[in-house]
């Protein structure tokens, strides 16, 4: 005998498995890898994952965002002045976005939507970037039916816009974190309201002569503002998925 | 090329054993690493199989143990040897100490003991190489180093495990 093979007789003594695997279940498996049941895994594309993700947003959600989007054509051509109040109401689209991208948080579905071919972040991900274009798409709509009508530029209206939509987002992102925000889903409709209603009192007021004092002497503070916020809503919300899929391993 | 399916999964079940010493874990991320192997490279007739299976075998078992000190390092600590064979063998009903196996167990501990004087790579070559039959192409694979690295590390490797077999008095017939 060899050095090789004495020394090769000696390790497998020393190797050999004390147990040997169960054989009902080895044979299962190898059954199941010879009858190809277990098969390539079909590779899912992003546009593919985002279509995926996109039917999973309610209705409701979609019809909310295409109303305020009809709301604003509608009042810009009955009263150009009214089209202000329209601004105000983003703070409601945004209210919307909130409670569709926790939906499935409130009824608990982040434990089984950790077993899909996607991570729960890239899920939580996929619905907030879709409904974030959604959510701009009305902005640009509102935007360009106001256009006409008042003489600031485009990203100073996108800004006065986009500014109560971002607040009612990191408040109500800001409200999920508490206990109360948990136990009271519809609790981001209040600060989704007020905002709203400070927003037509102060920050768009319902004249046209008044812009100019408001806008464009703090033009760049409100475009600041906007870009401010908006860099928080997604940190805010980056953060409260990595909690909530902390919270579900915990759980787990 | 022909892929004996049942042949790997002993193999790797070995080597997994080795490095968690859980039947049913062993078990487990075996066909864990069949799963992942077959769901991302689809047929297992590729000559890349067998290095891919025992990279993600590895990582699995890394993963499973990360923090906790491998357990196959654990068990080449005497007393943890001597325990679980002894808890097996009471067991499967054998005395610790029966005359036709005794001779077994003296070998058994002086292998573990000139093993646990190598260096992890030094038993993981052994473990691939002289025990799995891995050859040195797909070894290299799974450790990250050449051909050559891997003739030579071998080599050293086994003399270094007969030198420590024969501190422990196996130099000949056991």
């Amino acid at each position: 005998m060899t050095t090789e093979a004495k020394n090769r007789e000696l390790l497998l003594l020393f190797f050999e498995p004390d147990e040997m695997p169960n054989p009902a279940k080895k044979e299962a498996f190898l059954k199941n890898v010879m009858t190809g049941q277990i098969t390539r895994a079909t590779k899912i594309t992003l546009d593919r994952m985002l279509l995926i993700q996109a039917k999973y947003i309610r209705k409701t959600a979609w019809l909310a965002a295409l109303m305020i989007l009809l709301a604003a054509a509608l009042i810009t051509k009955g009263s150009p002045n009214g089209v202000l109040q329209i601004a105000a109401l983003t703070s409601l689209l945004a209210f919307v976005t909130e409670i569709e991208t926790r939906r499935s948080y409130a009824y608990g579905m982040a434990e089984l939507e950790m077993t899909t071919p996607f991570s729960l972040r890239s899920i939580r991900y996929a619905r907030f970037l879709i409904l974030g274009l959604l959510d701009l798409s009305v902005l640009t709509g509102i935007a360009l039916f106001i256009r006409n009508y008042i003489t600031i530029s485009a990203m100073l209206t996108l800004s006065c816009l986009l500014l109560p939509f971002l607040l009612t987002m990191a408040g109500a992102l800001l409200l999920e974190r508490t206990a109360f925000g948990r136990s009271h889903p519809y609790g981001s409709g209040v600060l989704a309201l007020l905002i709203a209603a400070g927003t037509e009192g102060f920050l768009i007021p319902n004249s046209t002569a008044a812009i100019p004092l408001v806008v464009h002497g703090f033009g760049w503070v409100l475009e600041l503002a906007a870009v401010f916020l908006l860099v928080t809503v997604i940190a805010l919300f980056c953060t409260n998925v990595k909690r909530e899929e902390e919270m579900t391993a915990i759980w787990n | 090329m022909s892929f004996d399916i049942s042949m790997q999964y002993d193999r790797l079940y070995r080597y997994c054993y080795y490095h968690t010493h859980n039947r049913i874990l062993a078990q487990d991320i075996v066909q864990e690493a069949f799963t992942r192997y077959i769901e991302r490279y689809g047929s297992l007739d590729d000559k890349n199989a067998v290095p891919y299976l025992y990279v993600i075998a590895r990582n699995l078992c890394i993963d499973h143990y990360r923090g906790q000190g491998t357990q196959a390092e654990k068990y080449l600590q005497e007393q943890t040897y001597v325990e679980d064979l002894n808890v097996r063998r009471s067991e499967a009903g054998y005395s610790v100490v029966e005359d036709n196996t005794q001779n077994t167990l003296i070998t058994k501990l002086s292998i573990q003991r000139a093993l646990s004087r190598l260096s992890e790579e030094e038993r993981e070559l052994l473990l691939l190489i002289s025990v799995n039959e891995v050859s040195a192409r797909e070894a290299g694979m799974i450790l990250g180093i050449s051909r050559f690295a891997i003739y030579r590390r071998l080599r050293l490797a086994q003399k270094h495990f007969r030198t420590e077999l024969g501190k422990e008095g196996i130099d000949g017939d056991y």
